[in-house]
C-alpha cells in the first residue's frame, strides 16, 4: 500500500473533502484507507456512529461516490415493509429496467439473499465489481434485519459486498454476536465549531469584527444547542440583529468601544432567543421578538364549562382523594387551612410524582363542587371531556374498560393556572402545599 | 330475488345483482313525507335562504385566512433542509374543524394548480396507512374533476374508489416521486392548454399540500416517523404542511422532538375566534329586520349559553337554529301567512275559511278581540272581511314594529359599545341587547342606568361624536320610517344643543359667591355647606345640557324605538318562543332521560294505562322497574330487599291476601333490581347482608 501511486490517487480525494468538511481529517483518512480502491478486499459490514448533524451521511457519501463505487442508500425509517427496503437496492443492483421486465419481485430478506446469490453465480461482471449498501439511521430495522444486512456478504457469498449502517445511537446496542468495525464521528468541539463558522463568515465585514461576534454567539449558544445545523440557522439570524445598529448608521465599525457597544444591544435579545431554540425556525423568532402571548399558553380559549372540567381534572389529578371533603365541602375553611399548611411537604412530593389517576365521577363531583352555577349533567358535557381528551389537555388510562373510566390530566400548571384566572378561579387555593 | 323451480332438495346460491345507478343514489330526503304540507314548502324556503347568508358569512370570515393561507403554501421556499409548515391555531370548536379544512382544501385546490391531501387521524394508525392515503389522495386530486368532487363528498367515499384505482402495493412515496416527475414533464409539453385558467392563478409551480387537521389526535411515533419520512423527499417532491393544532401552540412542541422540528420551517397562523364567528352570523343573518325568522331572547340567550359554555360549535348553533326554525313552522299552523311583507293583504284576502279561523285563534289576537268586545271601542270586527282588514292591519303594525325595533337597537349599540369593559352592564355585541331588549324593557332595567351614569362621565367630542353616529344611521335609506323620522329630528335637536353648549362653568354668577364664602368658613357646618354649593356650582352648561340630552334619548327615542314585540297582537306567530323545546330537543341529558322515564313512564311509553295523578303514585300497570325504582325512594340509605320485595308484590298483586310470594314475582323482581343496579342507583353492600345500598339522592 505504501508505492507512491497510491497516494498519487488518494491526494485530490482528500483535499478535496478535508477543504468541504473542516476538522473531520481524521475520519476523512480512515473512511479513505478503507474505501479508496474499492477494488481491494472489502469489509464485509461497517457501522458509521455519531450524533446528529457531525456530517456521517453527507462525507460518506460523497467518497462513494467520488470513489465511483455502486452504492445503494435506503433511509430505514422509510422501510416500514420488507419491500421497501430491499426493492430499492435490487433496483440500483441490478438495474430498474431488468427488474421490471423480468418482474423481479423481493419480499422478504431469503428472497433478497436469494436473487443476490444466484446473480453473482451467473454474472461475472457483478461479481466481481465491489457494491455497497448504505443504511441510514439503521435502528429502525428489526433484530433479524440487522443481522442479515451484517453479514450479507457472507450469506450472499460475494466477496466485495459491503453493508454500511449509519447510526445515531450508540453501537453497542445492537448486538450482533461478532465484532464489526465501527467509525465515530465525535460532536464538534467549540473550536471545530468557530472553525466552521468561519468558514461561511458574511464578505462585507472584517474579518476581526466576526471573530468577536462568533465568539459572543458561541459563548451563549453552547449552552443550549451543538447541533451544528441548528447553529448555522441561528448564527446568520443572530448577525443580522447584531449588525442592525451599523446598517441602521446608529454605530460606526470604527468606534472605539464598538464591542461593548454592540454587546449591551444584543444581550437582551440573546437571553430571549437562547429560550426558542429548537422550536422550529421560522416561528420562534416571531415568538421571540413579540410579546408572549403568542408562545405562552394563555392562547388556549375554551368554552365556560370546559375551563372548570379542566381546573376539575388538574385538581383531581393533583389532590389525594382523602382531603376532597375538606377541600370542597361548604364550611370546612378551617379543615383546609390546616390541611394546607400540614401537608406541605407531602404535597410537593406528589408534585414532583406527576398526575394520579381519578375516576369519572370524582371528575364530576369536583366539577360540580367549584362551579357555582347549577349545570344539568348533559351530553354536552361528556362531549366536552372527549373534546379534552382529543386535546391532550387530560388522557384516558385504562380505555379497555368501560365501566369505570379513569382518567389524569396531561395539562402542565401554568395552562391551568392561566385558565383559572381567566375565571377568576385561584387554583392555588385548592391545590395543596403549592 | 326469483322462485327456485328445482324439485331437487339443495342450496342455491343468488349473487346479488348489481345495483344500477348506484352512483346516483343520493341520501332520501328525510323530509319528503312532508313535501307537501304548506308549512314545509314555507320552512324550506325560508331555512335555505337562512343557511345561504350562513354560509356566506362564514366565507366572508374565512376567506381572509384562506388566502393567506395559499399564499404562503404556495411562496414558501422549499428549501433541501426544511419543509414549510403552517400551524393553524384553530380553536377548541373541534366539530367545526371540518367545514373550516374543507374551505380551505376547496380554495386551495380551486385556485392553484397544487395536489392535497387531507388526512384525518382516524385513517392514519399506522405509518403505512398514512403514507398510503397520502399517495392515493395526491394522485387522484389529478383525476377528473368530477372525481375529485366525488371525494369531498363523505358519502360516495367508498364508491369512489372503484374509478380511479391504484394498487395498493404501489402506494408508495418512490411511486409518487415518480409520478410527480411525469406530471411536470407532461405540463412542460403541453403548457397551452391550461393557459385560459392559469391567468386567475398563482402562477408558481404545483405544490403538494398535506393537510393534518386534527394534529393533536395523530400517534406520535407515526407522525415523527411520517415527517421524517417526508423530509427525506423533500428535494424531490414540493412538500408543504398544514398542521391543525387546536389547543396551543405547545402541543406541537411536546409531540415532534428536536430532531423532528429542525426538519420543519414553521409559520403561525391563527383563525378568527369563535365567538367572533357567533357575534357575525347572529348579527348579520338573523339579528336583521330582513331575516324571516325572530327567535325571542330567551331562547336565543339559551342557545348563547350553549355556545359559549359548552361547546364553541357554531356547527351545532346553526343545527339548533334550524330546529328551531322547523318546530316553529311546524307547530303553528298559520305562520307562513304572516310573513310575507309585500303581498301580506293579498294572502291574507286569499285565505281559506279555516286558515281565517285558526288566525283568529292565536292567542294574543284573539286577547284583542276579547277586549274590544268587552269595550266596544273601537268596535269588534263583524264579517269576515272585517276580520281580514284588522289582521292585515295588525300585521302591518307589527313588521313595522320590529323595524323600528332594531334601528333602536343599533342606536343603543353605538351609545354604549365602547364603554369602558367594567362599565359594560348590557354588553357590546348586537345578540347581548336584543336579548335584553326581548326579555325585559331595557330601559327600565339596571344595567342601563348604570350606563347612563357611566355615559354622564363622558366628554363633550365623545358624547357629539356617539350622536352625529347614530344621526348618521339614522340617515341610513332602509331605516326610513315615521317614527324614525320623529327620532332622527329630536336627535339633531339635541346634537345641535349640545354643540352650542359651553363647557366653561359659568364665572359670572360663581365669581361673586367666592369672598363671601370666605368670611362664613368660621364654622364647621358652615364649610359643608359651602362644599354642598361648590359640587351644586361646578355644572357647567354642559354637563348641564348633557344630562338633558341622556334623559331624552331615554325617554324620547329609546322609549319610541324600543317597542315591547311581546305585547303586539301576532307576536307568537313571527317570534319564536319555545326555550323548552329547543333544550329538551338539542341538549340530551342522560342521567336526567333516565330519572324521568322511570318516575312517569308514561311520558316516555306514551300509553294511557301509566297516567299519574300525583308524583309519587305507583300503579300497577307501571314497567317492573319503574315500580322497583319508585319503592326504593321511600328508603333512607340501607334498603331490605325483603321489605322491598314485599311491597314490590303489594302493589303488583294488590288482591292476594297470602304471605306467599310465587317464583314469577320473585322473578321479576329479581330482574328489576338487577337491572337497577345496572342502572347504578343501588349496590350491595357488606355491612347487611341482606340490604342494598341507595347511591342516588335528589337534591
Amino acid at each position: 500500500m505504501a508505492d507512491g501511486s497510491f497516494y498519487f490517487h488518494l491526494h485530490p480525494l482528500k483535499e478535496k473533502l478535508t477543504k468541504k468538511y473542516p476538522r473531520r481529517d481524521n475520519e476523512i483518512n480512515t473512511l479513505l484507507g478503507l474505501f479508496a480502491v474499492p477494488e481491494e478486499q472489502m469489509l464485509p459490514s461497517l457501522i458509521v456512529y455519531g450524533l446528529s448533524s457531525t456530517g456521517k451521511t453527507s462525507i460518506l457519501l460523497e467518497l462513494l461516490t467520488l470513489v465511483k463505487v455502486k452504492h445503494c442508500v435506503v433511509n430505514c425509517i422509510e422501510a416500514y415493509t420488507n419491500r421497501l427496503l430491499l426493492k430499492p437496492i435490487i433496483e440500483t443492483f441490478l438495474g430498474q429496467e431488468r427488474c421490471e421486465t423480468e418482474n423481479i419481485r423481493c419480499d422478504s430478506i431469503m428472497q433478497f439473499v436469494h436473487l443476490l446469490k444466484a446473480e453473482s453465480k451467473s454474472n461475472k461482471t457483478f461479481r466481481e465489481s465491489p457494491h455497497i449498501i448504505v443504511l441510514k439511521n439503521c435502528n429502525k430495522l428489526s433484530e433479524i434485519q440487522l443481522q442479515a444486512f451484517a453479514r450479507i456478504s457472507e450469506l450472499t457469498e460475494k466477496d466485495n459486498l459491503c453493508c454500511i449502517m449509519i447510526t445515531q445511537i450508540v453501537p453497542s446496542q445492537f448486538n450482533f454476536n461478532y465484532p464489526i468495525q465501527t467509525i465515530v464521528f465525535p460532536q464538534y468541539s467549540k473550536d471545530d465549531l468557530l472553525c466552521i463558522l468561519w468558514s461561511q463568515r458574511p464578505p462585507e465585514y472584517p474579518e476581526e469584527f466576526y471573530r468577536d461576534y462568533l465568539n459572543l454567539f458561541l459563548g451563549y449558544f453552547l449552552h443550549v444547542c451543538r447541533d451544528l445545523k441548528e447553529l448555522k440557522n441561528w448564527v446568520k439570524i443572530v448577525f443580522n440583529k447584531y449588525v442592525e445598529p451599523i446598517e441602521k448608521k446608529e454605530l460606526k465599525l470604527s468606534d472605539s468601544n464598538l464591542r461593548s457597544l454592540l454587546f449591551r444591544a444584543i444581550k437582551p435579545y440573546l437571553q430571549k432567543i437562547t429560550n426558542c431554540v429548537y422550536l422550529g425556525t421560522d416561528f420562534s423568532i416571531k415568538g421571540a421578538v413579540e410579546p408572549e402571548s403568542k408562545l405562552g399558553n394563555s392562547a388556549i380559549d375554551l368554552p365556560m364549562y370546559t375551563k372548570y372540567l379542566l381546573i376539575a381534572a388538574y385538581l383531581a389529578s393533583f389532590n389525594s382523594p382523602k382531603y376532597d371533603k375538606r377541600l370542597y365541602l361548604k364550611g370546612s375553611d378551617k379543615a383546609k387551612k390546616r390541611a394546607a399548611i400540614k401537608h406541605t411537604a407531602e404535597k410537593s412530593v406528589k408534585q414532583c410524582l406527576g398526575p394520579k389517576a381519578f375516576s369519572l365521577n370524582r371528575l364530576l363531583a369536583i366539577f360540580y363542587a367549584i362551579c357555582d352555577e347549577p349545570v344539568n349533567l348533559t351530553v354536552n358535557i361528556y362531549s366536552q371531556i372527549a373534546s379534552l381528551i382529543e386535546l391532550r389537555l387530560m388522557m384516558h388510562t385504562n380505555s379497555d374498560n368501560l365501566d369505570e373510566p379513569k382518567f389524569k390530566t396531561t395539562a402542565p400548571f401554568s395552562c391551568v393556572e392561566d385558565v383559572g384566572k381567566n375565571i377568576k378561579f385561584d387554583l392555588k387555593n385548592y391545590l395543596l402545599g403549592v | 330475488m326469483d322462485p327456485t323451480n328445482s324439485i331437487s332438495e339443495g342450496v342455491f346460491a343468488f349473487n346479488p345483482k348489481p345495483k344500477k345507478n348506484a352512483k346516483n343514489k343520493k341520501a332520501p330526503n328525510e323530509f319528503a313525507f312532508f313535501k307537501h304540507n304548506d308549512w314545509y314548502k314555507s320552512f324550506d324556503s325560508v331555512w335555505s335562504e337562512i343557511h345561504q347568508k350562513v354560509v356566506e358569512e362564514e366565507n366572508k370570515i374565512t376567506s381572509e385566512l384562506q388566502s393567506k393561507v395559499n399564499k404562503f403554501a404556495h411562496s414558501a421556499e422549499s428549501s433541501t433542509d426544511t419543509i414549510p409548515t403552517i400551524i393553524m391555531l384553530t380553536g377548541v370548536n373541534l366539530s367545526d374543524h371540518k367545514q373550516l379544512f374543507k374551505n380551505i382544501d376547496d380554495y386551495i385546490l380551486n385556485n392553484s394548480k397544487s395536489f392535497t391531501a387531507t388526512l384525518w387521524a382516524d385513517s392514519c394508525t399506522n405509518i403505512r396507512n398514512m403514507i398510503e392515503s397520502l399517495v392515493y389522495q395526491i394522485e387522484t386530486t389529478g383525476g377528473e374533476p368530477d372525481s375529485e368532487y366525488l371525494e369531498h363528498d363523505e358519502d360516495s367515499d367508498s364508491e369512489e374508489h372503484q374509478y380511479i384505482s391504484i394498487k395498493r402495493a404501489n402506494q408508495t412515496l418512490p411511486h409518487l416521486v415518480n409520478w410527480f416527475n411525469n406530471l411536470e414533464a407532461n405540463q412542460a409539453e403541453e403548457p397551452t392548454k391550461k393557459k385560459s385558467k392559469t391567468e386567475t392563478e398563482i402562477t408558481t409551480s404545483p405544490r403538494i399540500i398535506i393537510i393534518l387537521p386534527d394534529f393533536e389526535a395523530h400517534d406520535e411515533k407515526v407522525l415523527q416517523d411520517f415527517i421524517l419520512i417526508l423530509s427525506g423527499y423533500g428535494s424531490k417532491l414540493p412538500i408543504v404542511f398544514i398542521f391543525g393544532v387546536a389547543s396551543m401552540i405547545s402541543a406541537v412542541h411536546d409531540t415532534l422532538p428536536n430532531h423532528v422540528i429542525s426538519k420543519l420551517s414553521l409559520e403561525l397562523f391563527k383563525t378568527p375566534r369563535s365567538k367572533d364567528f357567533l357575534n357575525s352570523t347572529i348579527d348579520s343573518v338573523f339579528l336583521t329586520p330582513d331575516c324571516p325568522f325572530m327567535i325571542s331572547g330567551k331562547v336565543l340567550n339559551f342557545l348563547n349559553e350553549v355556545f359559549l359554555c359548552y361547546d364553541f360549535s357554531l356547527k351545532g348553533l346553526i343545527t339548533s337554529l334550524k330546529f328551531c326554525i322547523m318546530d316553529h313552522f311546524f307547530e303553528s299552523g298559520c305562520t307562513q301567512y304572516c310573513w310575507p311583507r309585500k303581498n301580506l293583504a293579498d294572502v291574507i284576502n286569499n285565505l281559506a275559511p279555516e286558515q281565517l279561523t285558526n288566525l283568529k285563534r292565536v292567542p294574543s289576537f284573539a286577547e284583542l278581540i276579547e277586549k274590544r268586545k268587552r269595550t266596544n271601542d273601537p268596535p269588534p270586527p263583524k264579517t269576515a272581511q272585517d276580520y281580514k282588514n284588522l289582521i292585515i292591519e295588525k300585521l302591518k303594525e307589527l313588521h313595522e314594529s320590529i323595524k323600528v325595533f332594531y334601528v333602536g337597537l343599533h342606536c343603543l349599540q353605538i351609545l354604549v359599545q365602547d364603554l369602558p369593559e367594567r362599565d359594560l352592564p348590557l354588553g357590546s355585541d348586537l345578540r347581548e341587547l336584543y336579548i335584553k331588549a326581548m326579555i325585559s324593557t331595557i330601559i327600565e332595567s339596571n344595567e342601563y342606568e348604570e350606563c347612563m351614569k357611566t355615559l354622564r362621565f363622558s366628554s363633550k367630542p365623545a358624547l357629539i361624536e356617539k350622536l352625529k353616529k347614530i344621526l348618521d344611521y339614522l340617515k341610513k335609506p332602509e331605516v326610513q320610517l315615521p317614527t324614525v323620522e320623529n327620532c332622527r329630528r329630536k336627535v339633531e335637536r339635541l346634537l345641535k344643543k349640545i354643540e352650542t353648549a359651553s363647557p366653561e362653568v359659568n364665572s359670572a354668577s360663581e365669581s361673586p359667591s367666592k369672598s363671601p364664602s370666605k368670611k362664613m368658613l368660621q364654622k364647621r357646618g358652615d364649610l359643608s355647606q359651602y362644599c354642598l354649593e361648590l359640587q351644586q356650582k361646578k355644572m357647567s352648561e354642559f354637563e348641564i345640557v348633557r344630562e338633558e340630552v341622556l334623559k331624552t334619548l331615554t325617554s324620547e327615542v329609546f322609549n319610541e324605538l324600543l317597542v315591547k314585540l311581546t305585547k303586539l297582537p301576532f307576536h307568537e306567530e313571527l317570534i319564536y318562543n319555545k326555550r323548552s323545546a329547543v333544550k329538551e330537543a338539542m341538549i340530551g341529558m342522560p342521567r336526567g332521560a333516565v330519572v324521568r322515564a322511570l318516575a312517569n313512564p308514561q311520558k316516555a311509553l306514551q300509553c294511557n294505562c301509566c297516567k299519574l295523578r300525583d308524583e309519587g303514585e305507583i300503579l300497577k300497570t307501571m314497567p317492573d322497574i319503574c315500580i322497583v325504582y319508585k319503592l326504593h325512594l321511600r328508603w333512607a340509605t340501607l334498603i331490605n330487599v325483603y321489605d322491598w320485595m314485599l311491597s314490590f308484590k303489594s302493589i303488583v298483586e294488590p288482591k292476594s291476601e297470602d304471605d306467599e310470594i310465587s317464583p314469577e314475582i320473585h322473578a321479576r323482581f329479581t330482574q328489576a333490581v338487577a337491572d337497577l343496579q345496572f342502572l347504578g342507583y343501588i349496590k350491595h353492600t357488606n355491612v347487611k347482608k341482606d340490604h342494598v345500598v341507595r347511591l342516588t339522592f335528589e337534591r
